[in-house]
């Protein structure tokens, strides 16, 4: 539990006192205790203080889970962006142009000499299934099953969880993000 | 005029026979070595570790650590933390190389991910190893065998990890009698970052999270230093190390005797100021301050004249010079006689109590 203790005459405002550690925290985004500090308040809210969490701190603390989320966010986003390995991914072209110009006597301008280009290849989908054989040394005899592609099961869950992320974040962070 | 000088024979045979003097590689290397400065780089002399603490002397917070939760904020030796609970202890060996040393021994004693997890920060290490090739050495033994264990290098913010990226790691196996590492790593540059990732953070992180209580584990003579060449381990003296150290915590009181404070005056019949000297500038004005009490329950004895008051009052932070700080405190003394605002006063930290003056990343 955390209280707050303002000494007199001094230029600091207040300190927070935490009663399980024993220990005197300085209003400080330096100090590693008051980092502690606001990943309570984020996570506990007012239950973990004594009074009145100071609006100051509150608001470092809500500031500080807005940049944790916008962080996930921005992760999850660029994870789920990334082709799915079970589907494959599909060329794209594009025209582009070469460099070089050439004269058009009809507009009697310079034109751009275009050229279709290759801007992302592409990857052939993963087999579903792979074939895993495991050799038994003591009766000296192999079986082989068929299991999930394990790669694909990784792309899965990891997609299921920064997919997990996406849906969970507050619209002022997915906003944020937009803007940026 | 005609002046005739005469000189001694000179063989000129002999002198570039001598000039053919054995050399080898290291020896050719340094003959070409074009600045002085390459040449300090070859034989790695100067500072070289990049870590404090690396030999497990300074120990300030006592030489037997037990926190019990999961934190990056379990610091033991001074300017290691270990993320899980279980009981830190500073020992000493002898190495198979003969050095006789102190280690760091762990004992595991949580559960969820349990295993060896300690870290170092590295203040402002960013600049340090962005883009650069590292070398690292230490020696460790663990009481399991061939379990695998990450050894990384991290740009971050400090300990709460708010911004932090992986920028060079190794994995090793683990063995159960000393081994000596040496691993060289090239970083990835994370110099854009260094407003938000100023520092560097070394970790030595077990891949295997089920370690079971009661595991042990030890280290010793941890070095990282710039360059590819692993160079004898850097030996600084105590009194050096400890002025290191207290830059990041610096604690006041022993397991026997009572520690002076400082000396100041009442506020009130009951708050007291204290002046209280810092050995070196702090790495930041704003410390924490952990009381931890002896066996009555007190950490503390404020003295007006020949009466004093022993209590568990909690300091407040005054203000700060880089010499100085003045703590404030509340409920320091009783407000009986002689007591009364104004009078000068003297302060004891009491026998196996301390006051933890923390300023870690």
């Amino acid at each position: 539990m955390y209280s707050i203790h303002t000494v007199p005459l001094s230029s600091i405002p207040y300190c927070i006192i935490c009663d399980v550690t024993n220990t005197t925290i300085p209003v400080a985004a330096s100090n590693s205790d008051y980092q502690i500090v606001l990943d309570d308040i984020i996570e506990q809210g007012a239950d973990c203080f004594d009074g009145d969490i100071p609006e100051e701190l509150q608001t470092a603390a809500d500031t500080k889970q807005f940049a944790q989320q916008l962080s996930s966010y921005t992760t999850a986003t660029a994870r789920l962006a990334q082709y799915v390995l079970s589907v494959g991914r599909a060329e794209v072209t594009e025209s582009l142009p070469t460099g070089e110009q050439v004269w058009n006597e009809e507009t009697m301008e310079m034109d751009d000499v275009m050229a279709d280009v290759v801007t992302v290849t592409a990857i052939d989908a993963l087999d579903a299934t792979v074939e895993v054989t495991t050799y038994d040394f003591d009766t000296d005899t192999s079986s082989t099953e068929t299991v999930t592609n394990p790669l694909i099961a990784t792309d899965v869950s990891e997609r299921t969880d920064a997919q997990a992320i996406v849906d969970a974040t507050p619209s002022a962070v997915v906003d944020a993000y937009n803007a940026l | 005029m005609v002046v005739k000088v005469s000189k001694p024979e000179l063989n000129l045979r002999e002198k570039i026979s001598e000039l053919d003097k054995p050399s080898g590689i290291a020896g050719e290397a340094m003959l070409r070595a074009e600045t002085v400065a390459e040449q300090r780089a070859l034989i790695g002399v100067g500072r070289r570790n990049l870590v404090m603490n690396g030999g497990f002397d300074v120990w300030q917070r006592g030489t037997t650590v037990t926190p019990v939760s999961n934190t990056y904020q379990n610091f033991t030796a001074d300017r290691w933390s270990a993320y899980f609970g279980g009981t830190y202890t500073q020992q000493q060996t002898t190495l198979p190389n003969g050095d006789y040393v102190n280690y760091f021994r762990g004992v595991l004693g949580t559960t969820g991910g349990n295993r060896i997890n300690i870290n170092n920060f590295i203040e402002n290490g960013n600049r340090l190893i962005s883009g650069k090739e590292v070398t690292i050495t230490f020696w460790l033994k663990t009481s399991v065998i061939d379990s695998q264990i990450n050894v990384k290098l991290q740009t971050t913010n400090g300990s709460n990890f708010s911004s932090y990226i992986l920028v060079a790691n190794r994995y090793i196996e683990s063995s159960t009698s000393w081994k000596k590492y040496e691993i060289t790593l090239r970083c990835n540059d994370d110099i854009a970052n260094i407003g938000a990732r100023p520092h560097a953070l070394f970790e030595i992180d077990g891949v295997d999270g089920s370690w079971a209580n009661g595991t042990t584990f030890e280290i010793a003579q941890v070095q990282i230093e710039l360059g590819k060449v692993a160079t004898p381990f850097e030996h600084r003296s105590y009194g050096e190390e400890l002025a290191l150290c207290q830059r990041y915590c610096y604690v006041i009181g022993h397991p026997s005797q009572v520690i002076y404070l400082g000396t100041g005056s009442m506020y009130t019949t009951t708050a007291v100021n204290l002046s209280v000297p810092l050995p070196v500038q702090l790495r930041t004005t704003s410390p924490s301050f952990t009381r931890v009490a002896n066996g009555t329950g007190n950490w503390l004895n404020v003295y007006v004249g020949a009466t004093g008051t022993v209590s568990n009052a909690a300091p407040l932070q005054g203000d700060y010079t880089q010499s100085n700080m003045r703590i404030y405190i509340p409920g320091a003394h009783s407000g009986s006689s002689p007591s009364a605002a104004g009078a000068g006063v003297w302060s004891m930290v009491l026998a196996g109590a301390q006051l933890i003056i923390k300023a870690e990343i």
